[in-house]
């Protein structure tokens, strides 16, 4: 492929990124695919639904990740160090992300992402976190939930791929306070993370 | 009035006094690299002419200096010298690496290396440069055979060709359809040693024969010794899938090969900091760590030819390669009587009539030098940083505290004389912590500090290395508690002396260090006045809980740090992020935007606590600096700022 091909296509990407933008993503989701908003948009929620609160920070082709309900019904986090039941996951389509700032809607509960693919033109890659506790968050009704920060992006020199999900809350503090009213609206902002973050835990508590 | 006015100009002339501002202390390095000619008449180094690399030669009998070749001369705009090798009297082989391309990717298999040699002539206009066009890399030098090297092409099967750098193609010559590439030296009749897979690694025998070879099979890689009917015997095999960056378990990768059988020195890929050398013999798979590096990633080792006492390990330092010069031991002190302060002398070539030595020298308060002995008469040939060449006038002192039973050892360095005392004092907890260790040598952050008047304390807190295996456990779960008993103690005891200004104490350190420094502040604002946290730690449960840390990291997190599930709490209580409403203390916090070590977000965890609470504090980010001190211009400024900011609180 040529650099003109690529920048083509880097092009036509673009515009299809608008025209998705403008569009209804939720339309398109099949059964097994989670509807991707930006956090600005209205979303109607109904009273068993909430937020997750994802920074993308993603790179490759037709990037996407998997996140499945877990059995899990109380609101502390679910048991680190043993299995728990899951039900069937659930496509996150990321290359279709209007933002940077993504929410998905949910049913309420604890969530595992069990797998990201992360595909590089040469480089076809997965990462199976489907027991990683770090790879847990949850919804809660009415509220918008910080899941953290996804990473995804081809490291220099090498034919790694570096796959995270961090917690930067405090790095993009700035950004959420000055979104406040046009982002979350009534729906508060929590911390998600099943990772305990005693922190995070006190700078949100006096989020309202 | 007059009693103020005599402070001042007691301050300004302590200042004045032999001291250095950052943009003259901090350079880059002059000559980074040397190696003996055979006849021990020249010395070949890698040099520096403003900030692009050179090479040069100085003859070892008057030190006269002159140029072989610049970076024009060596068309490398994108390559900085790797190696030097004499192929004899008369030629150096260069080896040039592509820095953005491949000199950290060990699995290399893209031919980011190159090979010149350069030929002297009677100036640096004629020196001959030949450039080796066939792909592969250098095994070494033939000491038997003048003007003759052996060569590596790698593919589906991978030989050893012996080549003379004589009948390579003269780069200044135009090449002509007859032209042979390489003088057609790449042929059949001139392989000496052959192996199938691609080879990613030979390693030398003595003679320069090749010994062994790392190469990639059918189900993996795998590393085969050389028998004497040229087939090879299998010493190592690592399956495709542990040979793998990602890996969980230690993937030690040989780099050079030791005297000792079966044995060589490695780093383990499986380490994304690639900061540690071990020593591994792959027959029992024993393996000893023998050098870990301070800040930057560690890509090479090289034994010294001619020397058996010697390795150079290369790391990336601000763009360029440099080379650290250790022992065969990996270390730069091997016991306690060395840690004083003894110059450390290490011999790293030799010429083969050994009548010849080339010596690499530094000194707590001197940095590298190059000096040839001949005839019991010696000659510095070349300096890291000669503008710092017997300027530097501190003095270091070693001494021990006992804490909850255990011997603490600390070195600390006092500023020249012509410092007024007492002098301020500032402490600086290494970073590591676990397994890491200041020593003796040259460390140009505390000389800096001392040649601006202040006395700098280290602490070997419970958990350093060096001490055995006991004192480094000592330090599990002990980041919050121990470890800064440690420091206390030594600073306790340093403080009670007659030259030590009690009452300016201030604290500054990097990663661990920066954590130390912030917690000490934070709790003992009746010792220190100001504390500096450099790319520091300030949540330890946001630390040991980061997704892309593989199991045998989280493990040792756990072990060494606590568990970020059932330890959430008391970690809390261990974090300054967590306990900034006690920070009485000025407090600067310096971060870099790439850190992959210590993420950024620690350092904004206290700047958006701080501004929550309404607290002034100093803020630098340097955007573009990793888990380092940044390049030159990063590194002169962070320095400069630090100091100013300990200035204003230590020289009330």
């Amino acid at each position: 492929m040529t650099g003109l091909e690529r920048r083509q296509i880097k092009g036509a990407a673009c515009v299809l990124m608008t025209f998705l933008w403008l569009m209804p993503i939720a339309a398109w989701a099949d059964d097994s695919e989670v509807a991707i908003f930006s956090p600005g948009q209205a979303i109607e929620l109904d009273g068993d639904e909430g937020l997750a609160l994802f920074e993308l920070v993603i790179d490759g082709t037709a990037p996407s990740m998997n996140v499945a309900r877990l059995s899990h019904r109380k609101s502390t986090p679910p048991p680190h160090d043993e299995p728990v039941s899951r039900k069937r996951s659930s496509v996150v389509r990321l290359d279709q992300a209007p933002t940077e700032w993504v929410v998905l809607r949910l049913r309420e509960g604890w969530y595992q992402i069990t797998e990201v693919d992360a595909p590089f033109f040469e480089l076809p890659y997965r990462l199976d976190t489907s027991d990683d506790p770090l790879w847990r968050f949850c919804v809660v009704p009415g509220k918008t939930a910080y899941a953290g920060r996804l990473f995804i992006a081809k490291e220099r020199r090498t034919d790694f791929v570096e796959v995270t999900l961090e917690s930067r809350i405090a790095f993009q503090f700035e950004t959420l306070q000055a979104h406040r009213d046009d982002w979350f609206g009534d729906a508060n902002l929590i911390y998600g993370r099943a990772i305990p973050d005693p922190y995070v835990d006190t700078l949100l508590e006096n989020w309202r | 009035m007059i009693r103020t006015l005599a402070l001042v100009a007691l301050w300004t002339a302590s200042v004045g006094a032999n001291a250095f501002t950052a943009d003259e202390f901090f350079t880059h390095p002059d000559v980074s690299a040397a190696v003996l000619s055979p006849d021990g008449r020249q010395v070949a180094v890698i040099a520096d002419v403003e900030n692009e690399p050179a090479i040069d030669v100085i003859d070892t009998a008057t030190g006269a200096r002159r140029r072989l070749a610049d970076q024009i001369t060596l068309g490398a705009s994108e390559a900085s010298p790797l190696s030097l090798v004499w192929i004899d009297n008369e030629t150096v082989a260069v080896t040039l690496v592509e820095l953005r391309a491949g000199v950290e990717n060990l699995l290399d298999t893209k031919g980011t290396r190159r090979l010149v040699m350069l030929t002297e002539g009677t100036n640096e206009a004629s020196t001959r440069v030949a450039s080796v066009r066939t792909s592969g890399r250098m095994v070494g030098a033939l000491p038997e055979s003048p003007d003759e090297f052996l060569y590596a092409r790698s593919g589906r099967v991978s030989r050893v060709y012996r080549v003379r750098a004589s009948k390579l193609n003269d780069d200044a010559l135009p090449r002509t359809k007859l032209t042979r590439i390489d003088g057609g030296q790449f042929v059949a009749s001139n392989a000496v040693a052959s192996v199938d897979g691609f080879a990613l690694h030979w390693f030398e025998g003595e003679g320069g024969q090749p010994h062994s070879v790392l190469h990639l099979g059918e189900s993996g890689a795998l590393l085969s010794v050389f028998r004497d009917d040229g087939k090879t015997d299998k010493l190592y095999e690592w399956s495709a899938d542990t040979m793998d960056e990602s890996a969980d378990d230690p993937v030690f990768f040989p780099l050079a090969r030791t005297r000792t059988e079966d044995t060589y020195f490695a780093v383990d890929l499986s380490d994304e900091e690639r900061r540690t050398i071990f020593r591994v013999n792959y027959r029992t798979e024993e393996v000893d760590e023998i050098y870990r590096a301070g800040e930057y990633p560690i890509f090479g080792v090289t034994l010294a030819p001619g020397a058996s006492d010697a390795i150079g390990v290369q790391e990336l330092r601000d763009g360029q390669v440099t080379t650290v010069y250790i022992d065969e031991q990996g270390v730069r002190y091997q016991d306690e009587a060395d840690r004083d302060g003894t110059q450390q002398r290490i011999r790293i070539d030799r010429s083969p009539d050994g009548q010849h030595e080339l010596f690499y020298l530094e000194d707590h308060n001197a940095p590298g030098r190059f000096e040839v002995v001949h005839n019991r008469q010696s000659r510095l040939v070349g300096s890291e940083h000669p503008n710092l060449n017997a300027r530097l006038t501190s003095r270091l002192e070693t001494a021990t505290v006992d804490v909850d039973g255990l011997t603490v050892p600390y070195l600390l360095t006092l500023p020249g004389r012509e410092h007024p005392q007492p002098w301020p004092l500032v402490v600086i907890p290494h970073g590591g912590p676990v397994d890491v260790y200041d020593d003796a040598g040259f460390e140009p952050t505390v000389q800096f500090f001392a040649a601006n008047g202040y006395a700098v304390l280290r602490v070997n807190f419970r958990g350093s290395g060096g001490f055995g295996d006991t004192y480094r456990d000592a330090g599990k779960r002990e980041y919050g508690a121990g470890m800064l008993r440690d420091i206390n103690a030594a600073v306790a005891a340093v403080a009670a002396r007659p030259d030590i200004n009690a009452d300016r104490i201030v604290v500054a350190g990097f990663s661990y260090g920066g954590y130390a420094a912030s917690m000490l502040g934070i709790r003992h604002p009746e010792t220190y006045r100001a504390a500096v946290t450099l790319m520091g730690v300030s949540d330890l449960g946001l630390f040991v809980a980061q997704s892309d840390w593989p199991e045998r990291a989280r493990e040792w997190g756990e072990d060494y740090i606590g568990d970020p599930w059932t330890d959430a709490a008391s970690l809390a209580e261990q974090s300054p992020d967590m306990l900034l409403d006690q920070l009485r203390v000025p407090l600067m916090i310096v971060h870099g935007g790439k850190d992959e070590v210590v993420d950024i977000e620690h350092a904004y965890r206290l700047k958006v606590r701080l501004d929550q609470l309404g607290k002034d504090y100093e803020w630098q980010i340097y955007p573009e600096t990793g888990h380092n001190l940044g390049d030159l211009e990063d590194r002169r400024d962070l320095h400069r700022r630090v100091l100013a900011f300990l200035d204003r609180y230590a020289r009330l």
